[in-house]
């Protein structure tokens, strides 16, 4: 996947929620699978769903991620982001309630980029985290590197 | 070198009349392109800088919305109205100058079956004339077959630099497989579907 874009360093995906629309545009959501050498990426799901969406982030030179989905998503990435910068999550409970495996879903996110240097985190991310103490010990231990921590605001 | 002060009409000093038609060219290249176009009405002076902005260094923002009108409602003023924008395109881009051209934004409302290879023949006539980067916000109403809008040519493409596409688009493919983007360095895709559900 990707291949036909080789010199490819910023990627920008925004799906939003459509009313009558949603179920059309929700089925080929594209695109699950996001393997490359790319540096940015930014990816914004802002419509629920029904079954859970799989995301699989493969990209070893981001240095900027910008993630903001329901914990809904399955979300795999093999490697750590060692060279990450800067990172923004948005990540909320479905708005139909919960789910159950949230927080390990959170906990594999916020794993992955343990050597981020800028944190945002969303009031909604932070309810996230609050809601379970492991989170805590986390913050303390895993995020080494971390220089600057935001927490953003959002409107619901 | 002796500096020429203009005065207008209300004895105020006129700072732009000055200015060499290269720079007033590249300047109303920055605006919105109805905006640019309706310099040439100004005066004798200004018809020549929306032409030879598209000659020298053209950037394109065209917006149906913005250039048609709203109020006119029949289905044959419709017609009329949507000729002459796909007409305003196609002039404007038969004036630049190859390789002229370095931003297409397209921002249109393609509801119209029959027409919708007119559609695609603008975006066809942008990408022929090398133009870098590329914005095509073009809404597509829920249809049973759509038709393929976007043409190959803005995936198998040697000049694209940034790409844009959104939203409410159907694309008809998908945008990672047959791909051809060999200088592309940002893809920006805003709520599209890759087929018919």
């Amino acid at each position: 996947m990707m291949d036909g874009c080789p010199q490819l360093e910023e990627l920008y995906i925004h799906h939003i929620y459509i009313e009558d629309r949603d179920e059309e545009f929700n089925i080929h959501t594209a695109p699950h699978y996001i393997a490359h050498n790319i540096k940015k990426l930014t990816v914004c799901y802002n419509n629920d769903v029904q079954a859970p969406r799989i995301l699989s982030i493969y990209t070893p030179n981001l240095v900027y991620l910008d993630y903001s989905d329901y914990l809904t998503c399955l979300y795999n990435s093999e490697n750590h982001f060692n060279d990450l910068l800067e990172a923004r999550l948005d990540l909320a409970f479905a708005r139909a309630g919960r789910w159950g495996d949230e927080h390990d879903t959170c906990l594999k996110i916020m794993n992955s980029i343990t050597n981020v240097q800028i944190l945002h985190l969303s009031c909604f991310t932070v309810e996230v985290c609050l809601s379970q103490s492991k989170f805590l010990s986390f913050f303390f231990l895993s995020l080494s590197c971390l220089m600057m921590l935001f927490f953003v605001a959002l409107m619901c | 070198m002796e500096t020429k002060r203009v005065l207008s009409s209300s004895g105020s000093i006129d700072s732009i009349s000055p200015l060499p038609d290269e720079l007033l060219s590249h300047i109303l290249s920055f605006l919105p392109t109805k905006r640019a176009a309706s310099t040439s009405i100004l005066s004798k002076r200004w018809r020549t800088l929306f032409p030879l902005m598209n000659h020298l260094c053209a950037s394109l923002y065209l917006d149906d919305t913005d250039l048609l009108y709203p109020e006119r409602q029949t289905e044959e003023e419709y017609y009329v109205i949507h000729n002459s924008f796909r007409n305003f395109v196609d002039k404007t881009l038969s004036g630049c100058n190859n390789n002229s051209l370095k931003k297409f934004s397209l921002t249109y409302e393609d509801d119209d079956v029959q027409r919708m290879c007119l559609t695609t023949g603008m975006m066809s006539k942008a990408l022929e004339q090398g133009v870098s980067d590329l914005e095509l916000y073009i809404y597509m109403p829920l249809m049973y077959e759509p038709p393929r809008l976007l043409p190959d040519t803005v995936f198998i493409n040697n000049t694209l630099v940034k790409l844009t596409l959104g939203t409410e688009l159907c694309l008809g493919r998908s945008p990672w497989e047959n791909v051809d983007l060999p200088l592309l360095k940002s893809l920006f895709l805003h709520t599209v579907k890759s087929c018919y559900m």
